[in-house]
């Protein structure tokens, strides 16, 4: 009864949460992000070498003034390759996170709004999708439609509509019987008004976040296909591959393999952040991107 | 209960039938013939051919996967195409190994996060909460081979403590063994232990906050009896699928963790297998993946309805 | 030496917005056999209040302040070891929401066990014999099984009376009751209620029961304190309060209250204007300055406590001003049904799929007549089906048969089939005002979306459309601009109503409108629904579980039960015929605020059961207090018609007058001992 009380809680028990430090949890996950924005546009501009040139110094020299970062074992210098790298992996990963997610919401919305046999069917659909690992089934399609940007693009679409889907329908579920959509269905509203128009507004902030989990997830995805060797190809380089390729010299040119894996935790670290700081039970949600 | 589980292992046993069928399908549409690949490019036509009809390769896709099947149903996995050897036999050694290691990464990760994502649910925005709370952000990010590489750069190249591979030498000792083993599970379950911690800590807050917890210190209840009687059973449910999910996650990052220390397991055969497009050999490991995840989804559910009387009335 | 004794409490709360005062300056003392009713509507810091009189320091208080001295004990000085040897054996909590309450994961019987060995620290078979003890003193039968049971498996009636049996289990000092019937049907609340009263005598502990409902405090407390807006504002014996109320606040909150014989024909109800003030708006003055019609210069200054009569005291400047609150008076203009009817609903049935094997239906063959201009009032318990009759009606639910006739047309089942005409004719209003408009969007664009779709509108002609009708629902047209999370649950209310409103339908269908509305604000929504009606000669179909507002709006009456309609008729004739059993029992378990008025006690046995419907005969006969005989088992029964009303009994009219009007005492009693 009481709307306007504190809520209850237990203070004996463990102290009460509040937001704390809430705008630089947003904000410094937003500038990194921001900052690898501006490196994949920028990236291969600002980088001092080819970064498929062989020999630009000695073979496995580590980081000096001419080569921030050291070379590898063909003497590519190892911090232009990271600048580069940028690109491929942002933008894949980009363009995977769009079409997935909104592929994945849309499906899971009309299906869990509509109900019936069709949510029924494509439900079990998902369950099969969903019985394979995502790194798992990601390789599959890989290997059946062969390495390239494109495919990588097809396969982390696959693995990410049945998991959005699923999101999606759960967040549109409480919401189906509410007075706001009876009041539109009463005016004579269509089901594609009342889930577009009616409920996706309410469900907003929720896909967002899934978009940054996703957006991470697929970060890391991509990243471990390349360091399988099944994602981007040389020569163009990539971060996950770099490493892979550094890991037999690892004991004498540890920073072959450290920048590039410094590059790739401190995005998607960055990212999951960014999900973390946009919603309060993200702790709960992340959970799902298992 | 009982009824629960058979059609719970009903569903599973249709699902395992519809992952086949994907897998079998997505195996048909690979580049490359098999019998090239086995023969190489001298092979000549005749000899193609009659391997072809061999491994009933000319007979049409349905047929090839009703055979496959099966074969299956009484046991019997096939035979790889690239060991030529029967499939259970090259699986067995990788699957123990994985399973090593696999189970490993399960028994430090579980208790760990549910001991941790408990205690940091307790001391809520405490120093430490904050400290744990930071640490698994960065956990849960990290792609296994990231924070594997970085372990090894620390313990092997610059501390020298732990060797950098594993599974690799032949005569060892138990030491040498647990000791090559610390790295990939270390990598292995990083991640599952961020999850598993953050699900307990955001389940074991929301039951801390809830009315019965406040019921029950009103009716003058040891703290510690609250906790265990009245916390842990309602907190503990939710994580159980999350420790399932976990296991899933753990296929693939077996994948990577034993490419990353050149471990002989199941993974690492994995990514042998789809580079030498052994079919018979992918199918079954594919399969054995998918079985464990549903079974381990399957032992959560069943978990969840033993601990809270109410999953599965509503 | 007083039992309890609260001196100047308060307890800040540590919200994101800023420290926030719950309770401020609380004094009261309760004495060992005393029943204090704490009154208050939502918001005003009564469950805080309960909870920090246990010592209780929930999560987010910034600070509690003054003292609470039980039995010598000082309560907020105490260290957690020692309130926990106090909770649960001297003060008991009854918790409201017992389903929350009861930890999901334990059978009843062994919550109730851990609590006694917790105390007594005797062993587990002395303690299972306190706890079957305890759980046949709340008139649990078969103790033993219930025992066994996990919370959700019993009904809410059922958990209330464990969480009753928790706190009698110790034979507490002290029993603080926070609203422990919200949310449980009028005759599980009789029920309970009875209970309660039986326990007081038994025990002879002091208890502290705290609701928003006035009839329920007038009926189980010997005192009474109001609370409003954090604090208390008069304190008094029952009848004082009730006879004499010499607050403001407790005088409207009292004409708010429609009495039994009252019509909408007959009197005005009252409403408070305005809300309760937020935090920041709160000044030095009386808290309750802003809605007091009687204010002056004066009220600026915080009053005193001042005395009226012997133990009866309030916070007012003037404690005698009975006369210069200003009556909102003048009554509705109310229309009159006529003779040509607008809907026709004849035998609609909804059937919800099968669970564990028997089909579960919300409605079996049900009718309803609406005659133009009438107000149509459909009642009964949760179950009883009258909300989804109502979404049959509206084409929200498809039922399995049935049709529905709406102005002479037989309409199409689903909403989605029927024409922009018949939408705009027939329009609803939902029950939970916090979801009935979109979060998302502002008010305006809400109604005028709303008009948009049904009639093809300039945005300027929609743009006054919306104007007008927030003008009728007395809202400011700048309310188009806010969003609903800027409004109160009144306004949301309001807004939705005038979404109803904006095509001037034929027909509005109301599903509890007012249920989760407080008292104050009640009263004011039901007096829009009634010069809605006079403006516009529309019908409704009102759906409510408050008897009381029913009596109170309705030009008829039309009572479910399990899906079915047992009993209907015109809204006076339920003051004077003889009604149907079930009627009769949910007519007496709404207690009537006035003090001294007998009300005869009719308790029902058991529980609503799905079971029941698959009976050959009288669904109602298995929890019937006048089964007439076996044909009750077997047959189903006919309808009784009398010129103003019917019913489907067993019993004629007459037989029915006679056996109602023997001794009251004597059915009660009988009833009483086989409740359950």
């Amino acid at each position: 009864m009481n709307a306007r009380a504190a809520p209850v809680g237990v203070e004996v028990l463990a102290p009460p949460v509040f937001g704390r430090r809430y705008g630089l949890r947003l904000a410094v996950p937003v500038a990194i992000v921001a900052f690898y924005l501006l490196l994949a546009v920028f990236g291969p501009m600002a980088a001092p070498y080819s970064p498929t040139d062989f020999n630009t110094g000695p073979p496995l020299t580590g980081p000096t003034q001419l080569h921030f970062f050291g070379t590898d074992g063909y003497g590519r210098d190892v911090f232009s390759r990271v600048l580069v790298g940028a690109r491929s992996i942002l933008l894949l990963s980009i363009v995977a996170t769009l079409f997935g997610v909104s592929a994945g919401c849309a499906i899971g919305m009309i299906s869990g709004y509509r109900g019936g046999f069709v949510d029924e069917a494509l439900m079990r659909l998902v369950d099969i999708l969903l019985a394979l690992p995502g790194l798992l089934l990601a390789l599959l399609i890989l290997t059946s439609l062969g390495p390239s940007g494109v495919n990588l693009v097809i396969a982390i679409t696959i693995v990410f509509v049945p998991k959005s889907a699923r999101i999606a329908r759960s967040a549109i579920l409480p919401l189906r019987g509410l007075g706001y959509v009876e009041a539109a269905r009463l005016r004579g509203a269509r089901w594609y008004s009342i889930v577009f128009r009616e409920l996706m507004p309410n469900v907003l902030p929720e896909l967002a976040v899934e978009f940054c989990l996703r957006f991470a997830y697929a970060l890391l995805l991509i990243s471990s296909l390349g360091f399988l060797g099944f994602g981007v190809q040389p020569p163009t380089p990539d971060w996950g591959l770099m490493i892979s390729e550094a890991r037999n010299y690892v004991s004498i040119a540890p920073w072959t393999v450290f920048f590039p894996a410094l590059a790739i935790g401190i995005v998607v670290v960055a990212v999951n952040a960014l999900a973390d700081a946009l919603s309060s039970t993200g702790e709960r949600r992340a959970a799902q991107y298992l | 209960m009982l009824r629960f589980v058979l059609r719970r292992l009903g569903l599973l046993a249709l699902t395992l039938f519809a992952v086949s069928v994907l897998i079998f399908s997505i195996t048909q549409i690979l580049p490359g013939d098999v019998a090239t690949m086995i023969l190489g490019m001298q092979a000549t036509p005749q000899d193609l051919a009659t391997l072809r009809s061999q491994l009933g390769l000319d007979q049409p896709a349905i047929v090839q996967y009703g055979k496959w099947l099966g074969g299956v149903l009484q046991g019997d996995l096939g035979v790889s195409t690239r060991f030529q050897r029967p499939v259970t036999e090259v699986l067995a050694p990788a699957l123990r190994n994985s399973a090593v290691l696999a189970s490993a990464g399960i028994l430090f990760a579980a208790p760990l996060g549910l001991a941790l994502g408990l205690i940091c649910a307790l001391r809520r925005n405490s120093p430490l909460d904050y400290a744990i709370s930071s640490v698994t952000i960065f956990a849960a990010a990290m792609p296994e081979f990231v924070t594997g590489g970085l372990m090894i750069i620390v313990f092997s190249t610059w501390l020298g403590w732990l060797p950098p591979f594993a599974g690799t030498g032949s005569a060892r000792t138990l030491a040498q063994s647990v000791s090559e083993l610390i790295l990939p599970v270390l990598a292995l379950s990083l991640v599952i232990l961020a999850y598993i911690l953050r699900m307990m800590r955001a389940s074991a807050a929301e039951v801390l906050d809830s009315s019965f917890v406040k019921a029950a210190l009103l009716k003058g209840l040891d703290r510690r009896r609250v906790i265990a009687f009245h916390v842990l059973p309602v907190a503990i449910g939710p994580t159980l699928s999350v420790i399932a999910l976990s296991i899933g996650w753990m296929a693939g990052g077996l994948v990577i963790v034993e490419s990353l220390f050149g471990y002989p397991g199941l993974g690492r055969l994995l990514v042998f297998v789809i580079r030498n497009r052994d079919i018979p050999l992918l199918q079954s490991i594919a399969l054995i993946i998918a079985a464990v995840y549903a079974m381990a989804n399957l032992c959560a559910d069943i978990g969840q309805r033993m601990l809270d009387p109410r999953v599965g009335t509503k | 030496m007083p039992l309890l004794e609260v001196a100047h409490l308060s307890v800040d709360y540590q919200t994101t917005r800023g420290r926030v005062r719950a309770v401020n300056d609380v004094t009261f003392a309760l004495e060992r056999d005393e029943v204090l009713g704490i009154v208050g509507e939502s918001g005003s810091g009564k469950s805080t209040l309960a909870q920090a009189v246990m010592g209780y320091r929930a999560q987010g208080t910034a600070a509690t302040e003054g003292s609470v001295s039980f039995d010598g004990t000082l309560l907020l000085q105490c260290r957690p070891t020692e309130l926990r040897r106090i909770w649960g054996r001297r003060i008991a909590m009854v918790h409201q929401n017992p389903l929350a309450s009861l930890t999901p994961t334990m059978p009843v019987g062994d919550q109730v066990i851990e609590t006694v060995r917790q105390h007594r620290g005797i062993d587990a078979v002395a303690a299972r014999a306190v706890m079957l003890r305890s759980l046949t003193a709340v008139n649990l039968p078969d103790a033993a099984r219930i025992a066994k049971r996990y919370p959700h498996e019993l009904s809410g009636g059922q958990r209330q009376r464990i969480m009753i049996a928790i706190a009698l289990s110790l034979e507490p000092d002290l029993m603080i009751l926070d609203e422990p019937t919200t949310n449980l049907d009028a005759t599980t609340e009789a029920v309970i209620l009875d209970l309660l009263e039986e326990i007081k005598g038994r025990l002879g502990a002091a208890m502290i029961y705290i609701s928003h409902n006035l009839r329920v405090i007038a009926r189980i407390a010997t005192r009474v304190a109001v609370m409003y807006a954090g604090e208390l504002v008069e304190s008094g014996p029952v009848d004082g309060i009730l006879r004499a109320p010499a607050h403001p606040y407790t005088r409207a909150l009292l004409a708010c209250l429609p009495r039994s014989g009252m019509t909408k024909r007959t009197a005005s109800l009252q409403w408070i204007e305005g809300e309760l003030p937020a935090q920041h708006l709160r000044g030095q003055g009386c808290i309750f300055y802003s809605r007091c019609s009687a204010r002056t210069e004066r009220c600026q200054i915080a009053p005193e406590w001042a005395p009226v009569a012997a133990g009866h005291s309030v916070r007012c400047w003037y404690p005698q001003a009975a006369s210069a609150v200003a009556a909102i008076t003048g009554a509705a203009t109310v229309g009159l049904p006529s003779a040509d009817v607008v809907l026709e609903a004849r035998d609609l049935a909804k059937n919800f799929g099968h669970r564990r094997g028997a089909a579960v239906r919300a409605v079996s063959d049900a009718s309803l007549r609406v005659p133009r201009g009438s107000i149509v009032g459909l009642v009964g318990e949760s179950g009883s089906g009258k909300s989804t009759l109502l979404r049959c009606i509206a084409g929200l639910e498809d039922p399995d048969r049935g049709t529905v006739r709406f102005l002479g047309v037989d309409l199409p089942a689903s909403v989605g089939k029927r024409d922009k005409a018949v939408l705009r004719s027939m329009q609803m209003v939902f029950q939970d005002p916090e979801s009935t408009l979109n979060p998302a969007h502002s008010v305006g664009i809400s109604l005028r979306r709303h008009i948009q779709a049904m009639q093809g509108l300039s945005a300027t002609d929609a743009q006054r459309c919306v104007e007008k009708a927030l003008q009728q629902v007395r809202l400011d047209p700048g309310y188009q601009h806010r969003l609903p999370r800027e409004l109160s649950g009144g306004e949301k209310q309001r807004v939705a109503i005038a979404r109803a409103f904006l095509s001037a339908p034929e027909l509005v269908l109301c599903d509890e409108p007012l249920s989760s509305l407080d008292v104050s604000v009640q009263s004011a929504i039901c007096r829009l629904f009634l010069d809605l009606q006079g403006d516009d000669h529309s019908s409704y179909v009102f759906v409510s579980h408050d008897l009381s507002i029913v009596r109170y709006m309705a030009d008829s009456i039309v009572v479910m039960y399990l899906g079915e309609v047992v009993e209907e008729g015109s809204a006076e004739s339920f003051d004077r015929l003889p009604l149907h059993p079930y009627t009769e029992a949910l007519f007496s378990a709404t207690p009537d605020v006035d003090p001294g008025a007998i009300s005869k006690r009719v308790r029902l046995q058991g529980q609503v059961s799905e079971a029941d419907k698959s009976r050959p005969g009288c669904i109602f006969s298995p929890r019937c207090h006048l089964t007439k005989g076996p044909e009750c088992d077997a047959i189903a029964p006919p309808w009784q018609e009398t010129s103003e009303r019917r019913y489907r009994c067993h019993w004629a009219p007459e037989e029915l007058r006679a056996l109602q009007a023997a001794s009251p005492g004597a059915i009660g009693a009988t009833a009483l001992a086989g409740a359950s």
